[in-house]
């Protein structure tokens, strides 16, 4: 009988033990529906929140830009335009001159250097046929014949 | 001593020749430019096949056949009779030159020498059955000094002509001064004639020679040098008034006996190089020729190949 009445004295003890047990619990569970408020330190301004979800990408690249004052940028991008037109044009120079160098080179140039070449050739191997027909003396002198015979 | 009195005698005479040197001829106003012009090339386009054959030590005869897509192709006869007037071991005369083809179009040269100071040249061509162009000329040819007379497309019955007078004068034995006086006359001319005025100077160096030709239709001048046994240099300048326009160009040759061969290329201020091959081909008397001329600002190229034989 007396384990009886303890129990309800327990229980309605423990119910107002409960009761506050559940206040703390329920005032963190009644914070939880807002969780940004959370999140954003030291900012309890709701307005602020609109920005951040409408910006796309490209906006916020765009927006970079405004890192540099405007003289700086069209500076900048007047000297890579310049550059590029630079590196376009210094191309289209090198293969036009490269042309006209060679071109000309195989008109003026080209058909002697190669007939200089074969006569040189040429007479060098008539001067080692002389040598291997008359021996090693005669490729030597091979325009001083009489002197040598007359040295003889 | 007495020897103040017979040197003086003596030294007049050697003072005399010294001071009037010997004065050559001067060689005619056509040759004036003559050695420069000669270095630089004549560019063809095209093949060209030349058979010369000597049937005997007056007469030879030529046939050409002209394979082009620029020039109408065509085949040439020639025929060249030299004559038995000789006033020195290379030149003989009469020089009778022609050559025609199958229509008829003929240019003919007539070259006689009447005596040794008086040359006379006939020209002509003939195309589609009218003289086209006709040219006489003489000359005299001075002890220092060349005259001619040359008068050129002369139409009795237009009454329309060209007249051109030449006298070129040796005035040291290096410098000669000339002048050359034109004269046109005709219906189509404004006011009915027209003269032009031009003087001429040639300095003959032992390497180098500068020629030049100033008047009222431009100045030419040309220098040229002989720089080794292999090679010359050319440089041209010509001016033209009545068209605002000036060209110059550098010319060189080169020979090499050795190799058989004569080149000659030339560079041009209106961005051309042309150059010309001439190669004989030993032992048969066969002669090669190619010529490549490069336009760089019209990116046009003309090859020409020749073969010569005989």
């Amino acid at each position: 009988m007396a384990d009886i009445e303890e129990v309800p004295a327990a229980a309605p003890a423990a119910a107002p033990g409960a009761a506050p047990a559940a206040a703390p619990a329920a005032a963190p569970a009644a914070a939880q529906p807002e969780p940004l408020a959370v999140t954003k330190a030291g900012s309890e301004d709701p307005a602020d929140l609109d920005d951040d979800i409408d910006e796309t990408l490209a906006e916020r690249l765009i927006g970079l830009t405004e890192m540099l004052p405007a003289p700086v940028r069209t500076a900048s991008g007047k000297v890579i335009q310049g550059s590029v037109a630079g590196v376009k044009g210094a191309y289209g120079l090198l293969c036009s001159s490269s042309w006209v160098f060679f071109s000309s080179a195989a008109i003026l140039f080209a058909p002697l250097i190669f007939e200089i070449e074969r006569t040189q050739m040429e007479e060098m191997h008539k001067q080692q046929q002389r040598q291997i027909l008359l021996g090693p003396n005669a490729a030597v002198s091979g325009s001083m014949m009489p002197p040598q015979a007359a040295g003889m | 001593m007495a020897s103040s009195t017979p040197p003086a005698p003596a030294a007049a005479p050697t003072e005399d020749k010294a001071a009037k040197p010997v004065l050559e001829n001067p060689g005619s106003m056509d040759e004036l430019h003559k050695a420069c012009k000669d270095v630089f090339p004549v560019n063809f386009e095209g093949a060209k096949i030349m058979v010369n054959k000597g049937l005997s030590n007056h007469f030879q005869i030529s046939h050409t056949l002209n394979m082009s897509s620029v020039t109408p192709s065509g085949y040439r006869f020639g025929a060249t009779y030299v004559g038995t007037k000789q006033f020195s071991p290379t030149e003989a005369f009469p020089v009778l030159l022609g050559d025609i083809d199958p229509s008829g179009n003929l240019n003919a040269n007539i070259i006689h020498q009447f005596s040794e100071q008086v040359r006379c040249k006939f020209v002509a061509q003939v195309q589609n059955s009218k003289f086209m162009a006709s040219q006489f000329s003489a000359d005299y040819r001075g002890r220092d000094f060349t005259s001619s007379l040359t008068m050129a497309n002369i139409d009795l019955i237009n009454d329309t002509g060209v007249i051109v007078g030449h006298y070129l004068q040796s005035v040291t034995p290096r410098v000669a001064l000339g002048a050359e006086l034109a004269y046109q006359y005709g219906a189509q001319v404004p006011g009915g004639q027209i003269a032009i005025l031009s003087v001429a100077g040639k300095y003959k160096a032992p390497s180098y020679t500068v020629s030049g030709t100033v008047g009222a239709a431009g100045a030419h001048l040309c220098y040229w040098q002989k720089s080794s046994d292999q090679i010359q240099f050319g440089c041209e300048l010509e001016t033209n008034l009545r068209m605002q326009e000036a060209v110059g160009s550098v010319g060189y040759q080169v020979d090499l006996p050795k190799a058989n061969l004569v080149f000659r290329g030339t560079v041009d201020s209106n961005w051309t190089v042309g150059a010309v091959l001439e190669k004989k081909l030993q032992p048969l008397p066969f002669t090669f020729a190619l010529s490549g001329m490069l336009n760089h600002p019209k990116s046009q190229f003309r090859l020409g190949c020749g073969l010569i034989i005989g």
